[in-house]
């Protein structure tokens, strides 16, 4: 009887000493996924399977996954906001602003209170608005330095070792949706700086610590479809903050897709089309909205 | 490289990014472009009115581009990096293709300034004229391609040409006062005094058409720069060459490009934009700071100053009168 105990006791101490260290190496490796030495984006997370019926979030993440599969110049990154489902709360303002970490006078996404109609018959709307990715855009005109470029995959982008600051993008945008850089702080009178504010933002997947005398300071920003999140395969963060669910992101290109089907039953519209921009960000219930 | 920037100073912000020293840029280029325009005109219709002066002309300028380029580096968020508008060229923009034409803007001045050798014939002229032409041209695009934006008409190009033949007539009548001769006892002048009249004339016509045509004819502000250049317009007719009537016209030039590019800013994209957020830097509401004030002046005074010193320095064309 004691030797089939200590048979036991010894299998169960193995299997705890196996159990253990099995756990660790996967703990370990979980750990180098999420966390670059270098701080640039983690490989891909693993996205949530996706079934009939189930949230439109996971519907979002399984086709974004689905895009990042093909290859850069075969994703067309757009998005469609249903201003029906809009109720003007200002989260994905607030979303963005800390993921990005946004100091004073940045500002990427804002959502405008919009009238339609005519008296007596008179309606709000709530419409954010945010840089368009437009498929022939101002701003890239601008540039004197190709600090802004359209990239393959639709986003407009900036690279900020470049940008000399003349802002000249700023003007040339029709949606005032960029923004630039002076410098300030939130914190700046008081006692101390926050970490909030000094901690690194991942834009374009790179570590970039708010810092006096470096960029982004003094450079032109604005809305990138939260690349550091999309590739890693996490939606936008005003996309996932939304509590109306009123925005959609994704591939354009991926007729399957949740996007695609969306603009191809509901037809919307995007802002000042007149000016032949070809925005990317598409408006479910524009019509009559006066902006 | 830690980057440079004087932004911090100034009272500029995301929706009024561009302010004082942006109009004093468009300011100073316009009276460099212009001087060198007339310059170069009045060679080719071989009239008298610049020739004895043409030396100080052309130094006004080239200091007047050097004030310029100084502003608008000033402006800049990475002062550091400004090497690259001459290194990076993005063929739609109009910007780069002014770091590219600036340069050898400064070098076709410096060589007619320094080199007796090469005259003004009429190759030359005509070459000068054009070459201005473009320079005030391409500026204007800078702001007539944006869509949306109340510079984007078709008059802008044309509004460019005027201002700045309007702010070189006040410049070059005031460097003639002070540096040149008399214009009473010089010939040519009462001609130039003629001409300058008749393109001022001009001038305020298309700066009221632009008035009307971007929607400023309500506001004031709009209004206030063509009327101090109508009032130095008609002191010029009175008393051509006269100090004060240059000192107002170069004001109220001064104070049309000022309005003109600071007032179409206050145009939000959409209603209700200012009010879907609200910060300090992200307001349409600008004053420049006291700084902004302080470092357009100096580089004003400096081009005065400048103008002077290289006046003296420089070896003057014969036929030059000292003052």
């Amino acid at each position: 009887m004691s030797n089939e105990s200590t048979r036991k006791t010894i299998s169960r101490k193995d299997f705890l000493r196996t159990g253990i260290a099995a756990g660790a190496l996967a703990g370990l490796a979980s750990v180098a996924q999420g966390a670059d030495a270098t701080g640039k984006s983690s490989p891909i997370q693993p996205a949530v399977p996706w079934k009939e019926g189930d949230d439109i979030l996971i519907r979002m993440q399984s086709d974004l996954h689905k895009a990042l599969a093909k290859p850069r110049n075969q994703r067309k990154w757009g998005m469609v906001i249903d201003l029906r489902k809009c109720v003007g709360c200002h989260a994905c303002t607030i979303a963005c602003k800390a993921e990005n970490v946004l100091p004073p006078g940045v500002v990427y996404r804002r959502v405008i209170n919009a009238g339609s109609g005519t008296y007596p018959d008179l309606k709000q709307k709530s419409v954010p608005v945010l840089c368009n990715h437009c498929e022939k855009p101002s701003c890239v005109k601008a540039c004197p330095v190709n600090a802004t470029h359209k990239r393959e995959d639709g986003i407009v982008a900036m690279n900020y070792k470049t940008c000399i600051g003349c802002r000249a993008c700023l003007t040339a945008c029709p949606y005032g949706a960029r923004s630039s850089d002076f410098g300030e702080f939130y914190t700046a009178s008081t006692p101390a700086l926050q970490a909030y504010e000094t901690r690194p933002s991942f834009e374009y997947r790179e570590p970039r610590p708010r810092k006096k005398g470096r960029s982004p300071i003094g450079n032109a920003r604005k809305c990138h479809f939260c690349t550091q999140r999309i590739e890693s395969g996490q939606l936008p963060a005003c996309v996932t903050t939304c509590i109306g669910k009123a925005t959609i992101f994704g591939d354009r290109s991926d007729e399957s897709g949740y996007l695609a089907n969306l603009i191809r039953e509901t037809n919307p519209r995007g802002l000042k089309e007149e000016y032949g921009l070809e925005p990317h960000v598409l408006y479910i219930g524009l019509e009559g909205v006066k902006l | 490289m830690p980057s440079i920037s004087f932004l911090p100073l100034t009272n500029l912000g995301s929706a009024m990014p561009w302010g004082l020293w942006i109009s004093v840029y468009v300011w100073l280029i316009g009276i460099s472009t212009g001087s060198f325009l007339l310059v170069c005109l009045s060679s080719l219709l071989k009239s008298d009115s610049l020739k004895s002066g043409r030396q100080q002309f052309l130094l006004l300028a080239l200091c007047a581009l050097g004030g310029a380029l100084l502003c608008v580096n000033l402006d800049l968020g990475h002062i550091e990096r400004s090497f690259e508008l001459f290194t990076a060229l993005n063929p739609v923009s109009p910007m780069s293709w002014m770091g590219k034409l600036y340069p050898l803007y400064a070098l076709m001045l410096l060589i007619l300034i320094f080199r007796r050798d090469v005259p003004l014939s009429r190759p030359v002229a005509i070459a000068g004229i054009i070459f201005a032409l473009v320079l005030i041209v391409v500026e204007s695009l800078l702001f007539a391609m944006p869509p949306g934006k109340a510079w984007h008409s078709p008059i802008a190009p044309v509004h460019f040409i005027t201002i700045s033949i309007a702010s070189a007539v006040f410049a070059i009548s005031l460097v003639f006062r002070w540096m040149v001769s008399d214009p009473e006892k010089t010939a040519g002048a009462e001609s130039f005094a003629r001409g300058a009249t008749l393109l001022l004339a001009l001038f305020i016509v298309v700066e009221i058409t632009e008035i009307i045509l971007s929607g400023g004819a309500g506001h004031l502000t709009h209004w206030a720069g063509v009327l101090v250049t109508l009032l130095a317009m008609l002191m010029y007719l009175r008393t051509p060459f006269s100090t004060l009537a240059s000192i107002t016209g170069l004001v109220g030039t001064g104070l049309a490009k000022y309005f003109s590019i600071v007032s179409a800013q206050y145009h939000q994209p959409f209603v209700g934009f200012s009010g879907a957020y609200t910060e300090p830097k992200v307001l349409f509401a600008y004053a420049p700071s006291g700084f902004e004030l302080f470092a357009a002046l100096a580089i004003i005074a400096g081009c005065v100053v400048g103008l002077f010193i290289l006046n003296k320095v420089v070896p003057s064309l014969p036929g030059r009168t000292n003052k």
